[in-house]
């Protein structure tokens, strides 16, 4: 049985979004079939009597009188559109109802189930009227509206706020066409709209015109010809739109139009560089025109700006630098814009209505391990089981082996933390597997096995799968470090990231030349007398130098050689018949162990999978 | 007698206790099974899910690329309108008209295919764009003028092409104004 679906509709005046809630307590912005997120609020009727919505209805909308945009500038008024084609009035909300409606088929597609409910957002300045319009409007789209929310209150929601503590935030909305400013009041889970503002004539259209007009009067001054034909009106267009998202990014864009007209002399070609200085010169009109809906809104809130706990930024086009600086500069406060602007009022549509069905209190709240776990393997390296951040309770094996001839025990040191050497991470316990089989190193298969509880309990285990001896620790204090620990330990990981790296190279470059040495010295031991002298010869000088530089740890050498010893090491397996016998390691320390071919973990943890599907499959 | 009762008594309220007990721990069970098997459905879903959006993601890759390369592939078109009057710039233009078509199926080996109009054909909104209309006597809607080239990436519409189309010169196109004057 699916569960039950309720869709967040920002059933914008130019553009309309829809997500839901997902059942991990995230928000997903459902894309149209054309594949975008954001669909246009135009509704097209063909004389054929088909209706069609979204971007198909504003591309033909030139040559169709019965197409309607904007509709919702006239919800909640006796205002009616007269459709000849239909020969019939339709009201605003029967428009909105071919938009909701659309929405509302494409969700379902793309959810593979039937949708009944949605919440959908209105300005904070829609009376009575205008929100009932859009309730019904929703009814009529065949949508039970479980709730009609406010915009600002909609991108508190989508920020998160409102849960734990009551403030003061400042929504500022700058979209292609308007601009609104509101203040909210948020306590207790209530979001009261205290005052709002705004300019519905102000938006990132104008940005573009200004920067389209410059471009033709830059044309104009190079080649004293205003070329203004509409193919090269769009082309301005288009091209200042790109340059202002550009320069959002970058100090600078680059406006190239190529043949963008004709003169006695042939084609004529722009190129020029607009940078972020002078866009923001250009466009320093439009940017003044931001600070009087603010001042007023905070008038009319009989607050100051130092009242305003938050600053949340919503609408496309605040992804402007400057308009991002003049917010910030004018309220004296940071500026919050971690969610996508354009998602934002229906991602919190989304929310409200996961609240409203309840799903948001039944998110049960994983934790995730906070820093990695790991053992210690040869050479002193920290060899991660569960990096952090991995969602709990989970289980990790991983094969080991050996790392000396005849190895009766192996010690496992279970090490939490981001460094690539163990001993600089903290170490949890440690406990010791004996009883192995005497045999070449590389050769025991020791199964190591992490598993955390959901109470954040650690069980390391190990296990000889040749004789099915096994040993375990469990591990309690892992979860004890609190958060400054934990972000020292994180934060000093990444400090010293470059030198553990090149420490772990180092280590695993002579791990791998002892490797090397050790099986040369085996094949020369063996199989010695059947090489011809030269190729003995060789092999055993290129093993000696190999020990000198390791003896003398000239990684550079050792680094070089290694290839050479690559080439020998091949040669002797070949000699020996034996292709599967490069593991072996010559150790010091009797603890230390070696790692086998990754693709025995993941082969296991893929036959666990399988059983859980099974298992799920015969219910 | 009584203190039988009594032992009788205590014993049906232990029973009842136990019965109870058994009862909750019989639904405990029944709620925490189906949590299990419903965390189990989610992921089977949700890996569904992900697998779609994963095979959606590789195959329309090239959208961003393809958007970005609509100036270059306009730029061709635009410079492949003008008549050359020498013959020296003829030749290399031709030489560029082929290394255009070159890139062309570079482009559609890859997906991606050019939307090209034929004009006195009827407009076509899932894959046009109507940037401007001229009136004739004739029919409506027919395509008289393509100013741009569309382009697609499988199904996906990159950009509508931009086309010019037919408009009948009527009274019919006052009461369009109005409307439109009305709507504003």
């Amino acid at each position: 049985m699916a569960k039950e679906i309720i869709l967040g509709i920002d059933l914008g005046t130019t553009n309309s979004v829809v997500s839901y809630l997902q059942s991990d307590g995230t928000v997903k912005v459902i894309p149209n079939p054309e594949g975008t997120m954001t669909t246009p609020s135009v509704v097209g009727f063909k004389p054929n009597g088909e209706v069609i919505v979204g971007n198909a209805a504003k591309r033909q909308a030139i040559t169709n009188p019965n197409t309607v945009s904007s509709i919702k500038r006239h919800m909640g008024t006796d205002y009616k559109v007269r459709i000849d084609s239909q020969n019939k009035e339709f009201t605003p909300q029967e428009i909105s109802a071919r938009i909701l409606g659309y929405m509302k088929s494409y969700a379902e597609a793309n959810l593979g189930q039937p949708i009944q409910k949605a919440v959908i957002t209105v300005p904070a300045y829609f009376n009575d009227a205008q929100r009932q319009a859009t309730k019904d409007a929703g009814t009529i789209a065949g949508l039970d509206v479980v709730r009609i929310i406010n915009e600002p209150t909609a991108a508190a929601l989508a920020y998160g706020l409102g849960t734990d503590k009551s403030e003061k935030i400042c929504v500022f909305d700058l979209g292609g066409g308007t601009l609104d400013v509101s203040i909210l009041d948020i306590g207790d889970g209530t979001f009261e709209v205290v005052s709002t503002s705004g300019d519905n004539k102000l938006g990132g259209d104008d940005w573009d015109n200004v920067v389209a007009d410059w471009i033709r009067a830059q044309i104009k001054i190079e080649y004293n010809q205003d070329i203004n034909d509409k193919m090269a009106l769009q082309r301005y267009k288009d091209a200042a739109e790109k340059a202002k998202i550009e320069l959002s990014s970058s100090l600078e864009a680059t406006i190239s139009l190529p043949f963008i007209g004709m003169s006695a002399n042939g084609p004529i070609s722009f190129e020029k560089v607009l940078t972020r200085a002078k866009f923001e010169e250009l466009t320093k009109h439009l940017l003044d025109r931001c600070v009087a809906p603010l001042q007023k809104a905070i008038q009319d809130a009989k607050m100051s700006y130092s009242d305003i706990d938050e600053v949340l930024l919503i609408g496309g086009s605040i992804r402007m630098p400057a308009v991002q600086a003049l917010v910030s500069r004018i309220t004296g406060k940071k500026v919050n814009l971690s969610v996508n602007p354009d998602e934002a009022v229906s991602i919190g549509a989304a929310f409200q209505g996961g609240i409203l069905s309840g799903d948001v209190k039944d998110v049960i709240l994983l934790d995730v391990t906070p820093l990695t776990l790991g053992i210690e393997t040869m050479g002193g390296v920290m060899t991660p089981l569960i990096p952090r951040n991995t969602t709990i309770p989970t289980t990790k094996s991983q094969i080991f082996s050996t790392a000396a001839d005849n190895q009766p025990a192996v010690d496992i040191m279970v090490y939490q933390g981001e460094r690539g050497m163990a001993r600089d991470n903290k170490l949890l316990g440690h406990f010791q597997l004996s009883g192995i089989k005497p045999a070449p190193r590389g050769t025991p298969r020791i199964e190591v096995t992490f598993n955390i509880d959901v109470n954040g309990i650690v069980k390391v285990s190990a296990k000889d799968l040749d004789t099915q001896k096994e040993q375990e620790i469990t591990i309690s204090g892992s979860n004890g470090l609190s958060k400054e620990e934990i972000d020292r330990m994180v934060r000093e990981a990444e400090a010293n990231k470059e030198a553990d790296d090149k420490r772990k190279e180092e280590v695993e470059i002579k791990n791998k030349a002892e490797s090397y040495i050790s099986n040369i010295d085996q094949g020369l031991r063996e199989k010695g007398d059947q090489m011809d002298a030269s190729q003995k010869e060789q092999t055993q000088k290129l093993r000696d130098e190999l020990k000198t530089a390791l003896d003398n740890n000239d990684i550079a050498t050792l680094k070089s050689r290694l290839d050479e010893l690559e080439k020998a090491a091949a040669y002797m397996q070949q000699q020996q018949g034996n292709p599967g016998a490069g593991q072996g390691f010559n150790a010091n320390q009797g603890q230390d162990f070696t790692q086998q071919q990754s693709s025995n973990s993941s082969q296991q943890s893929k036959k666990d999978d399988d059983v859980i599907d099974a298992d799920f499959t015969d219910k | 007698m009584k203190k039988n009762e009594e032992k009788n008594e205590e014993k049906v309220e232990e029973t009842s206790e136990l019965e109870e007990k058994l009862v909750k721990a019989n639904a405990d069970m029944e709620y925490w099974k189906n949590q299990y098997y419903k965390a189990y459905a989610d992921m089977a879903n949700l890996r569904k899910e992900i697998e779609r959006d994963h095979r959606e993601a590789i195959k329309y890759r090239l959208e961003d690329f393809a958007d970005s390369l609509l100036g270059v592939l306009d730029a061709f078109d635009i410079a492949f309108k003008t008549q050359p009057t020498n013959p020296e710039t003829a030749n290399y233009l031709r030489g560029f008209e082929f290394v255009y078509k070159q890139l062309l199926q570079v482009l559609e080996n890859e997906g991606i295919n050019t939307i090209e109009p034929i004009v006195g054909t009827k407009f076509d909104e899932t894959t046009m764009h109507a940037v401007g209309t001229v009136e004739d006597e004739g029919e409506e809607g027919i395509i008289k003028e393509v100013q741009l080239k569309g382009y697609k990436l499988y199904d996906h519409l990159i950009r509508a092409s931009m086309v010019i189309v037919t408009k009948k010169p009527e009274v019919k196109e006052e009461n369009v104004d109005n409307n439109q004057q009305k709507s504003e």
